[in-house]
């Protein structure tokens, strides 16, 4: 087993046989130990093999320190020695190792997290926030196309966050590559690692830390300072068009979408009885028409009649999420600005949302 | 110089394509070296000895064939050596695995149209009583003897600690996953059964430990650990096409020179040298 602290390891090396500085030094352990329980199931203890030195009384330190953690006498056990830079940590008498972690995240299974945030990675660059409602990590393109992942703390294990608001941005492929590196087999199948992920504020690396059968993987990504990101406001107000509907069909229909088309239009009316997706392209111009009334769109509501044609090349970030959701609404507003949120559940009755903004193609708008 | 080997048994001859297929995935040429006792497949990736990464594999013949005769280039020097374009195999493989079980695979080194060829002649299964037969020529190059030289049984390497892995598995994905990070990975390991391996960037640092691993060897008057940077991209390469199941691997470092991989299995050895990068 493993003891973590914040530089990942107790070392206690070379322990004298000094009966008195042992029981301290048992002492501190075993409070740091409790600590490490609370953090989460994977907690571990490494008590290597011990002592060069002689036997105190005919009991070694080894057997002593077993009985004081009620730890099985036949354990073979080694002991080292504190790190010298790790023992003022521990002076006082309520320590806790996360007084300097301003963000500490536990799951037992990496796999959810990862699976979210690859399909939001269509850029490298990503803006994490972090408030008591949850995570949300950006990633936005020139200033118009944003995807949004949102996780809420129930999904985690543990969720702990000391500011009100915690932001930082760091490279979204780095951090999917450590997610992911005992395997980035899918989320259902294979292996299911357990993290822990903390941040210890401006300036510092994010340490993620991950554990699979045993092997502990250690990653520390550097952290720089946000850009800030657009703050898409979405007023209900202003939205005309808004269609709650199946992503499975609407994924299809995207998958076959004319490429040669350098936009897409999206249009509904009250009065019309479709949903209507077109396309404009070399061969011509294709219609794909939703019935209001079919099994696939659970809610279609339109105040008055909207249409408007978006970059075909800005959409395709979308293709993604929308790949992994089970549900997705689309919401229009006046100016033309689009919102697909994307309803993606996770273990058993968790959902996590991604929304996806792209602004109208301003250029061509035109009423139906 | 002649050669003649049979194989009969279907679970051998699934393990000589496993093995022949690792090797042939691994580098361009390959070359086949036949001695009474043993085949061995030598892959290396360039011609300077020290620089590049080894691959050594060693069969026993035994195990493998029921039949087996060989006469090597002289009484003195009764081994063959021979050299072969990786990708020639490949194609003879892929045939192999896709017609199901050969109920007999013979090898032989043959003369076609007045170059030589190892030749397979495979036995397969049919719908009738007919045996049906496929014939594949692969041309061989004959290594000459001053080359012999070259290809040397690497010498028993004394490391400063040997730690034997049983997770190979997880070291393919991470080390996988590093080279997407990285160039170059650090590999230390300690007397006390602890592997790491390290990547570091200016972006990012990774760190991935096994421990409880068992020592196999540690040299006496040594230090208690060793270390040696390597090429990710190398190592990522030789696990991601190594398919087969050996019974035991054993991860050697000396330090700063080489790391070295041996799979181990009852009939068969596989070793990968792999140097170190100097950081200077």
């Amino acid at each position: 087993m493993f003891l973590f602290n914040n530089k990942q390891q107790i070392l206690v090396r070379n322990l004298t046989n000094r009966h008195r500085v042992f029981q301290d030094c048992c002492a501190i352990l075993l409070q740091f130990l409790q600590i490490c329980i609370d953090l989460g199931r994977k907690a571990y203890l490494l008590i290597a093999q011990a002592v060069h030195n002689k036997a105190l009384a005919g009991s070694s330190p080894a057997s002593d320190f077993g009985e004081f953690l009620q730890l099985p006498k036949t354990s073979h056990f080694e002991i080292q020695q504190f790190d010298r830079f790790i023992m003022p940590h521990f002076s006082s008498q309520n320590i806790s190792v996360e007084q300097n972690h301003v963000l500490m995240i536990r799951m037992d299974n990496a796999k959810i997290i990862s699976h979210i945030l690859k399909a939001i990675n269509f850029k490298e660059n990503s803006v994490f926030c972090c408030t008591k409602d949850g995570l949300k990590v950006t990633v936005e393109d020139m200033k118009s196309v944003q995807l949004n992942a949102f996780i809420e703390p129930g999904i985690f294990q543990s969720y702990v966050v000391k500011e009100e608001e915690i932001k930082f941005q760091l490279n979204l492929t780095v951090l999917l590559e450590c997610l992911n590196v005992f395997g980035s087999s899918g989320l259902q199948s294979g292996t299911s690692p357990a993290l822990k992920l903390y941040y210890n504020g401006h300036g510092t690396p994010v340490s993620i830390l991950l554990e699979e059968s045993g092997v502990i993987t250690d990653c520390k990504i550097r952290t720089v300072h946000f850009d800030p990101v657009l703050d898409y406001d979405f007023g209900t107000s202003n939205v005309i068009g808004r269609i709650i509907m199946s992503s499975e069909c609407l994924k299809e229909v995207f998958c076959e979408l004319d490429s040669t088309s350098d936009c897409v239009q999206f249009s509904m009316s009250p009065d019309s009885a479709n949903f209507r997706i077109t396309t404009f392209g070399h061969s011509g111009t294709y219609h794909v028409d939703i019935p209001k009334a079919s099994d696939v769109i659970e809610s279609l509501r339109c105040t008055s009649p909207v249409s408007f044609k978006y970059k075909l090349s800005l959409m395709k970030p979308s293709i993604r999420p929308l790949g992994i959701a089970q549900k997705v609404s689309l919401r229009i507003d006046d100016t033309g600005l689009i919102c697909f949120q994307f309803m993606i559940k996770v273990e058993d009755n968790h959902n996590c949302y991604i929304d996806f903004y792209c602004p109208a193609d301003v250029d061509f708008e035109e009423d139906e | 110089m002649k050669f003649r080997g049979k194989m009969i048994d279907p679970n051998c001859i699934k393990q000589f394509i496993g093995i022949l297929g690792c090797m042939t995935k691994l580098g361009k040429s390959c070359i086949l070296r036949i001695t009474t006792t043993d085949l061995y497949f030598i892959v290396r990736e360039s011609q300077t000895i020290s620089a590049s990464p080894l691959i050594w594999c060693a069969l026993d013949e035994g195990h493998f064939f029921s039949e087996f005769g060989m006469e090597g280039l002289s009484t003195v020097d009764n081994e063959i050596y021979l050299e072969f374009v990786a990708e020639n195999v490949a194609r003879t493989l892929s045939a192999l695995k896709v017609s199901g079980t050969a109920k007999s695979v013979k090898i032989k080194l043959t003369k076609k149209l007045s170059s030589p060829c190892l030749t397979f002649e495979i036995d397969l299964p049919s719908g009738t009583n007919h045996s049906r037969l496929v014939v594949h020529d692969i041309p061989v190059n004959l290594v000459p003897r001053r080359l012999w030289n070259d290809y040397l049984e690497p010498e028993a390497m004394d490391p400063d600690i040997s730690v034997h892995m049983p997770q190979l598995r997880l070291m393919k994905s991470i080390v996988e996953r590093m080279k997407n990070l990285a160039n170059m990975a650090t590999i230390h390991v300690t007397s006390e059964g602890l592997l790491t391996l390290t990547v570091e960037t200016e972006a990012v640092s990774v760190t991935s430990h096994f421990d409880n691993l068992h020592v196999e060897k540690k040299s006496i008057g040594k230090e208690e650990e060793a270390s040696v940077t390597i090429e990710l991209k190398r190592l990522s390469n030789f696990l991601g096409h190594e398919q087969l199941n050996p019974q035991k691997v054993v991860c050697d470092v000396l330090q700063s020179k080489l790391m070295h991989l041996n799979f181990l299995s009852d009939s068969y050895t596989l070793q990968y040298f792999l140097p170190g990068i100097n950081d200077q």
